[in-house]
């Protein structure tokens, strides 16, 4: 008996036990969630100590490089959170965390998700294809009527009932055309499961 | 009827009938693939196909086994393509579980096609960092892989002799990613700060997010989901797990749209009655 063999019939059992849940609560369910959450705090911590901790700190320590007793201290810091007195000192790292965060993204974000999409937005209404340039009429409508919608500095009346109420239907569509999509990776996620059960565990699909 | 006495057990038994008898029975549903530049996975194809052999590609596993059934195939589907055009594959991942993902993409073809690990691609493991990671993997990947998953020096690996500081001699960034860090990083960085081609590939539940960046040039490829990765195993003529996995997704796709159309006509029918 391999440990192949033993870790596909445990991973067997752990689906057909969450799957388990969709009849009713019941303790194969608890078992395999509470397995589920305890592997993965486990592996993401052994895997944090071996790629991050001993790469990223502990083998510049050990090289002499001792500037990285600062991210070091930051570290330890994060584990006041544990300590009620003290709790207070993690909102150094966490401060630190942000204002990196915040100052390194900003001008990215900024390029990538502003300037770029207004300026692939703005393009001429007739690109003498009917078909672009009615996807262009269609995004003009909808960018305006959308902005409409999430106007609330005026009352919703008159020529600006109907700019929100088409922008509304966009938002609609665009909601409709996200649930498909939903749907179909839900769909793909118990397919997964199913082809592992079939194919991997079972082999009744080859 | 009232629709809150209906026992949903009942639907969940119909869409597992619907998933599980079409893979047991396979009804090989046509999966026809738009040969147009709108379709964001025939540009990915045509893009990777234009490339010339001893090219180099860089492919990050950025998923965890959730995402798995979706972003696995295309994973596979890709690397084979590259192998056929004598395309050098680098892999890393910006999620732990993404590595080995890549391993198994980079072996699923590799004797078929004869390549040789570190002549033909590597596997660089995984990087934490998030955005900071791509960057830094940009900027200088030698640097920040100075060894690669096996423990070999990344200055002495043959496929990553052509590539240079900000990814000089990488011809094409594609990103396999389930969320953050994934596609939104390496557009900011790979693709906006150094001028990088790059291709996403993504669950299906983050398709239409990302579907602007397609729109405005961004991103040079789009595949969503399994029908995604099933557009691109067509192409590349390898059916794989998306391929088979279309039957399925279809029946059960039919089963939800008939249960939402009952639904509607038993809230409409029930609302008459109250109304009446």
């Amino acid at each position: 008996m391999t440990v192949e063999f033993i870790g596909l019939w445990i991973a067997g059992f752990l689906t057909l036990a969450i799957f388990s849940f969709l009849y009713r609560d019941n303790v194969f369910y608890k078992i395999a969630e509470a397995v589920y959450v305890g592997i993965s705090a486990g592996y993401i911590m052994v895997q944090s100590w071996h790629d991050v901790v001993i790469p990223n700190l502990l083998i510049p320590l050990k090289s002499g490089n001792w500037l990285y007793i600062i991210p070091a201290a930051l570290s330890l810091f994060m584990l006041a959170q544990l300590i009620p007195k003290i709790r207070w000192i993690s909102r150094i790292s966490i401060a630190f965390v942000v204002g990196t965060g915040a100052g390194y993204g900003f001008v990215t974000y900024l390029k990538s998700n502003l300037f770029e999409q207004v300026h692939s937005a703005i393009y001429p209404l007739w690109s003498g294809n009917i078909w672009t340039s009615l996807g262009g009429v269609v995004l003009l409508i909808g960018t305006v009527t959308g902005i409409f919608y999430f106007f609330f500095s005026l009352e919703h009346k008159g020529v600006l009932r109907i700019g929100a109420r088409v922008g509304m239907m966009f938002l609609m569509i665009t909601f409709g055309a996200s649930f498909g999509y939903t749907v179909m990776a839900r769909i793909s996620l118990l397919i997964g499961r199913i082809y592992f059960i079939l194919h991997d565990w079972l082999q009744i699909v080859k | 009827m009232k629709i809150k006495e209906f026992d949903r057990r009942i639907i969940f038994i119909f869409i597992a009938l619907a998933v599980i008898i079409p893979l047991l029975l396979p009804l090989n549903i046509p999966i026809p693939v738009d040969k147009s530049m709108n379709n964001g996975v025939y540009r990915a194809y045509n893009l990777i196909d234009s490339l010339p052999s001893g090219s180099v590609i860089l492919i990050s596993f950025d998923f965890d086994p959730a995402a798995a059934p979706e972003l696995l195939p295309m994973g596979q589907a890709m690397v084979a393509h590259a192998y056929s055009k004598d395309i050098g594959v680098i892999t890393t991942a910006l999620w732990p579980q993404g590595v080995r993902f890549a391993e198994e993409a980079l072996l699923a073809h590799a004797h078929t096609y004869q390549k040789e690990r570190w002549n033909d691609f590597v596997n660089l493991g995984y990087k934490a960092g998030g955005v900071v990671a791509i960057d830094n993997i940009v900027e200088d990947i030698k640097k920040t892989y100075p060894l690669d998953l096996y423990g070999k020096s990344t200055a002495e690996i043959p496929v990553l002799q052509p590539v240079n500081t900000n990814l000089e001699g990488v011809s094409l960034i594609i990103t396999l990613s389930a969320g953050d860090p994934g596609v939104i990083g390496w557009v900011q960085i790979g693709r906006d700060r150094y001028g990088k081609k790059v291709i996403a590939g993504c669950t299906a539940v983050s398709a239409p997010a990302y579907r602007p960046y397609f729109n405005s040039g961004q991103l040079s490829g789009l595949l969503g989901g399994m029908a995604g990765a099933a557009e691109y195993e067509q192409l590349v003529n390898l059916p794989g797990t998306a391929s088979s996995g279309m039957d399925a997704q279809s029946i059960a796709h039919l089963f939800i749209i008939i249960f939402i159309i009952l639904g509607n006509i038993i809230y409409l029918v029930n609302r008459r009655k109250t109304v009446k």
